[in-house]
């Protein structure tokens, strides 16, 4: 079987299985990926990247504060820390190869990037979460100038309510693109994880991942007084504002109201079917007043 | 050896955590996997959940532990007296062949298997799909699934119930699985075990406290869906900020910071 075949299968395997187990499923169909034969490292390492699972969260050392981890920013078995931009675990010495670093410049944006970010957590996730930002440059030269020649990231946000009824996970990848002097094209990919669950009022389960993509284009203004770095700031951070906003929007469409449709017009109806109509406005009525309580 | 009660192990807790409307992409993509060279394991393990769960085959016949034939690969369907095997592939129930049950059939059986047509047609839009397994003459087993397959919109569904009814009580589970896939996959999972009095050992009084007990079910999940939107959704991540505006994002993003008392008083 070629890469594409085991590639394409996997995915839609994956998204035909429960996905508050995705964890585990990615990981049992990459050992029997693996175990079918070496030579298909290659279509592993693609899915590790491309399945969006549940945020781990480590502890920065040196900040004291916790971060994110994703494929991104990753090194072996080591994650890069936004807050200090160290690693931890301390990558192997014996490795000639360093992690993969921002350049200087870019670290710049990706500091005050991680400090907008926190200030819309704050605001949009009630004063508790997680966030980090992650960027990296697009071009291989030492010395890469990305604030103009463009660059890519990702934005991430974490979020458990105390009791684990509620979880949030929502990853933003994005590229930046120049498409003519001092413009640029966004192109944000979005993805939600929400999973909810009380345990202790019913077994009901509403669990799974959405995912939206969203672009924009937008020339610097340069002239009234802001810079590149803020023009990319200021451009990325509504582009994440409107995609959540939207996906927000759409988890409420289809966990609320698209799984009930589904179990009260197609599965079982709690009226008889014959007087459907009457019943469907009964029905309608009734959900009404519920949800009014 | 060891390494294939591994992949054996893989195979089923994937096959495990499957939508059960899903199974003939489940395995067509696990064959995909496996390189075609391991075909029987899929094969056995989606068997044992159809076993473990049951399924519906040509929209018309279920397949369970609760109708398995213990001396052949087939499954039984008491209410025409017929067994059957079954294509995982294509859903479909092939090689029927008459069969004699040698269990008592309760006497409101008859009745009981047109009260449940009936009952199906009044309650389930869908496909609906019953079976009654006899087991002595006053025990049967009633599988009930309500299903609705709608790949060209991404989703898909299923309402199922298994009933013993023993003398006058009735217990069993109620179980709900809905899967939707546009662009991502999401799943509501619930299920309840239950068990009522019935008034009598009649085929009434038996479509009665199954049409009581499904429409509790159903609003109380009802019920549940409201109490996770409102508890659990609504503030997990807010439509916008307390201020109800859009962020003003640029170097003036630290005044929100200054300004976080008053936000986090409300």
């Amino acid at each position: 079987m070629s890469y594409d075949d085991k590639f394409d299968s996997s995915l839609d395997l994956l998204r035909r299985l429960d996905p508050r187990t995705i964890s585990a499923n990615l990981n049992s169909v990459c050992s029997l990926i693996q175990n079918g034969s070496d030579d298909n490292e290659e279509v592993v390492q693609d899915l590790l990247s491309s399945v969006d699972t549940p945020l781990q969260v480590r502890k920065c050392v040196q900040s004291g504060k916790s971060y994110l981890c994703c494929d991104y920013n990753r090194d072996g078995d080591s994650y890069r820390s936004p807050w200090s931009n160290k690693y931890y675990p301390s990558p192997n010495g014996d490795d000639d190869i360093p992690p993969p670093y921002p350049s200087d410049l870019l670290r710049q944006l990706e500091l005050k990037a991680n400090d907008s970010f926190d200030v819309y957590r704050d605001l949009y996730y009630e004063g508790s979460g997680i966030s980090s930002v992650y960027l990296w440059d697009s071009a291989e030269d030492d010395e890469p100038d990305s604030l103009t020649d463009g660059f890519a990231g990702v934005v991430l946000f974490k979020k458990e309510t105390d009791d684990g009824s509620g979880k949030w996970d929502s990853i933003h990848v994005f590229e930046v693109v120049p498409v003519s002097a001092n413009s640029f094209s966004y192109k944000l990919t979005s993805t939600v994880i929400l999973d909810l669950q009380n345990k202790q009022t019913s077994s009901l389960s509403l669990s799974g991942n959405l995912t939206r993509q969203l672009e924009t284009s937008a020339t610097a203004e340069l002239d009234s007084g802001l810079n590149l770095e803020t023009n990319h700031l200021i451009q990325l951070g509504q582009l994440v504002e409107k995609s959540e906003y939207n996906i927000r929007n759409l988890l409420q469409e289809v966990y609320f109201d698209k799984l009930k449709d589904i179990m009260l017009k197609d599965l079982r109806s709690v009226g008889e079917i014959s007087d459907k109509k009457l019943e469907d406005l009964r029905q309608s009525e009734m959900i009404k007043g519920l949800q009014s309580l | 050896m060891s390494s294939a009660i591994k992949l054996d192990s893989l195979v089923n807790s994937l096959v495990e955590s499957a939508a059960p409307t899903e199974l003939p992409y489940v395995s067509k993509d696990l064959s995909i996997l496996l390189s075609g060279s391991n075909s029987s394991t899929v094969v056995d393990s989606i068997e044992e959940f159809v076993n473990e769960k049951a399924a519906v085959f040509s929209s018309a016949y279920i397949a369970s532990k609760h109708n398995k034939d213990s001396s052949s690969s087939k499954y039984i369907d008491f209410i025409s007296k017929k067994k059957f095997n079954i294509d995982i592939n294509t859903q479909r129930a092939i090689d029927f062949e008459p069969f004699s049950p040698l269990v008592e059939y309760p006497e409101y059986y008859n009745d009981l298997v047109e009260k449940l047509g009936q009952y199906g047609e009044d309650h389930y839009p869908s496909t609906f799909v019953f079976t009654v397994v006899p087991k002595s003459s006053d025990e049967v087993e009633i599988i009930i699934i309500g299903q609705r397959l709608n790949h060209e919109n991404f989703f898909t569904g299923q309402w199922k119930s298994i009933y013993t009814i023993s003398n006058t009580s009735i217990s069993g589970e109620v179980s709900l699985d809905i899967h939707y896939y546009e662009d991502g996959n999401v799943r509501l999972n619930f299920n309840k075990a239950v068990k009522e009095n019935l008034s009598s050992a009649n085929a009434s009084a038996i479509i009665n406290a199954i049409n009581d007990l499904e429409n509790k079910i159903t609003m109380q999940i009802v019920e549940n869906f409201n109490d996770l939107n409102q508890k659990y959704f609504k503030n997990l991540r807010r439509l916008l900020p307390v201020t109800r505006s859009k962020i003003n994002w640029g170097s003036a993003i630290g005044n929100y910071r200054l300004g976080s008392d008053v936000v986090h008083k409300k």
